[in-house]
């Protein structure tokens, strides 16, 4: 049909008045958002707590490295166990984030809806992590400028604190994850942040002959780790978080 | 449009939630029905995939309760359900909507034509944890109709509705029924008895009955009786029969009962109703 047979017909007849426009427009399917995109969602209902104690903690390990009031710390344990003393409770923060379904009663509506409970917990322990990953990774740069350790021990004495407090959390939390378990979490919490402190007040501890010992915390708090995370998705997957409460 | 649950069976280490229900549903509304621990919870959970059955199957059209797919066409209204404690039922209404995986322009439109269906929109902005039990449970059916879902599932839904709203929502989930499952368990007979087409009667975890009211009732009829008696009497009966309704008229006691026989000679016969198969079945002289 040329434009100009078109323009004539329009010109001659007007457009019928839509019937039932917003009914017809309800019908149509729309596209439903990525997986992409619902990690995107998921970063904005993280609690600005956690983003702010990471601040916190990277404003620490700054200061520590470069400021003129710990430049009377002149044994380098100490450099490292202020900071690493305080990880644990970044530790407890994120670990009880990731919990926050079963803790608030979200659990069961979460696992009905199509993006599931062990996506929405799956999604929270890779931004979390990532999150992580970069707060210890920036510490490890700037304390490492102000130290003699050498990166790679600096990387488990920052991260045993850290991955103990970790593994101690989700073993607690796989067992029962109500809002009382938090309490469990931020005991050990506690706990290990203490004992960071009484062997950072014996420097022998933080000498190249304890590093066998550092590493092997280290590794067995990853396996701990691995073994709590692959029980707490076969949970969700199993539907059976947090349902005994209702049963 | 076909839900079909095969031979679902729920078994916990000391008991048997469910014992291989086996049931076809269609577009209408279907009222569960059941004493407290009878199963039906644990039905709805299953047929939710909240909780995975320890036998049997569960599909829609042909997907498995356990695809994405299914989760898609769901809406579900939990007994008791949670709320982060920052939430405004705005927020809620959101975070639900992005779950079920609609685009933030369309959650925003779908959450603002919710809360005014349930008379919440002046209380978008509100915390959540401000609100009565009535407007949770109204929030809470709002959040279930996010996906414009093909198959409803509502446990408990006019719990904490005062008779009004109770009214409303009964027309509401009856309007609702007509292009899609609707499958809603409910203490309240009278509730299921107004909107619902087919009546699911579950006990021990089976269901022992299901039909149209009339189907249902049918059960009964005829073994309905009131009656006037002395107190020796009425103590008997009681310990006899499921008796429905008792009170003090002067000297004697009125009852209505449920027997096969009159209770007595001039005992009258009248029409049974659905609280009369409620209370034969979960009233305890009648349990097996």
């Amino acid at each position: 049909m040329n434009n100009k047979l078109k323009m004539g017909l329009q010109s001659a007849f007007e457009a019928p008045i839509p019937k039932r426009k917003a009914q017809f427009l309800k019908t149509l399917r729309y596209p439903k958002i990525s997986y992409l995109s619902f990690l995107g969602y998921q970063f904005a209902y993280i609690r600005k707590r956690v983003w702010l104690l990471s601040a916190f903690i990277l404003l620490m390990g700054w200061t520590v490295s470069f400021s003129a009031a710990f430049q009377n710390f002149h044994m380098e344990a100490s450099r490292v166990w202020t900071v690493s003393a305080i990880l644990p409770f970044l530790t407890l923060l994120t670990v009880t984030e990731i919990f926050r379904s079963a803790f608030d009663c979200m659990a069961e509506l979460e696992t009905s809806c199509r993006f599931n409970l062990s996506q929405i917990v799956m999604a929270r322990i890779s931004i979390l992590g990532t999150g992580n990953f970069i707060v210890l990774s920036l510490l490890l740069i700037l304390i490492n400028r102000s130290s003699h350790f050498g990166i790679l021990r600096l990387t488990f004495y920052l991260l045993v604190p850290y991955l103990i407090t970790c593994s101690l959390c989700l073993l607690i939390l796989n067992r029962s994850s109500t809002r009382e378990s938090m309490y469990g979490c931020a005991a050990a919490a506690g706990l290990v942040g203490i004992i960071n402190m009484i062997i950072g007040s014996a420097v022998q501890f933080y000498s190249a002959g304890y590093l066998r010992y550092w590493i092997l915390l280290s590794a067995a708090a990853i396996v701990l780790i691995g073994f709590q995370i692959h029980n707490l998705l076969k949970q969700t997957e199993d539907k059976t978080w947090n349902l005994l409460l209702t049963e | 449009m076909e839900l079909a649950i095969d031979r679902v069976t729920k078994r916990y280490a000391n008991k048997i939630a469910c014992d291989r229900i086996s049931l076809t549903l269609h577009a209408g509304v279907y009222g569960l029905l059941g004493a407290n621990g009878a199963g039906k919870t644990t039905l709805m959970r299953m047929m939710c995939g909240v909780l995975a059955p320890t036998s049997g199957t569960i599909a829609f059209d042909g997907i498995d309760v356990n695809h994405e797919d299914y989760r898609d066409v769901l809406g579900y209204l939990p007994q008791d359900f949670g709320y982060y404690p920052e939430f405004t039922a705005q927020n809620f209404m959101l975070y639900i909507a992005m779950l079920k995986g609609l685009p933030k322009v369309r959650a925003m439109e779908k959450s603002r034509e919710l809360l005014e269906l349930v008379s919440l929109e002046k209380e978008a902005k509100k915390k959540i944890k401000t609100f009565s039990g009535g407007m949770k449970q109204r929030l809470g059916i709002a959040q279930s109709l996010l996906n414009d879902p093909k198959i409803l599932i509502l446990d408990e839904p006019t719990a904490g509705l005062d008779p009004k709203e109770r009214v409303r929502f009964r027309n509401l989930i009856s309007r609702l029924g007509a292009k899609r499952i609707v499958l809603l368990s409910t203490h309240i007979v009278s509730d299921v008895e107004h909107i619902a087409d087919t009546i699911l009667l579950m006990k021990n975890g089976q269901l022992i009955h299901q039909g149209t009211l009339e189907q249902i009732i049918d059960t009964i009829t005829g073994k309905v009786w009131e009656c006037s008696v002395s107190q020796e009497a009425a103590e008997i009966m009681c310990e006899k029969h499921p008796v429905i309704n008792i009170r003090q008229e002067g000297e004697k006691i009125f009852l209505r009962l449920i027997c096969e026989n009159p209770p007595q000679d001039d005992a009258t016969g009248v029409t049974a109703t659905l609280e009369d198969l409620y209370l034969y079945y979960f009233s305890g002289v009648n349990e097996q």
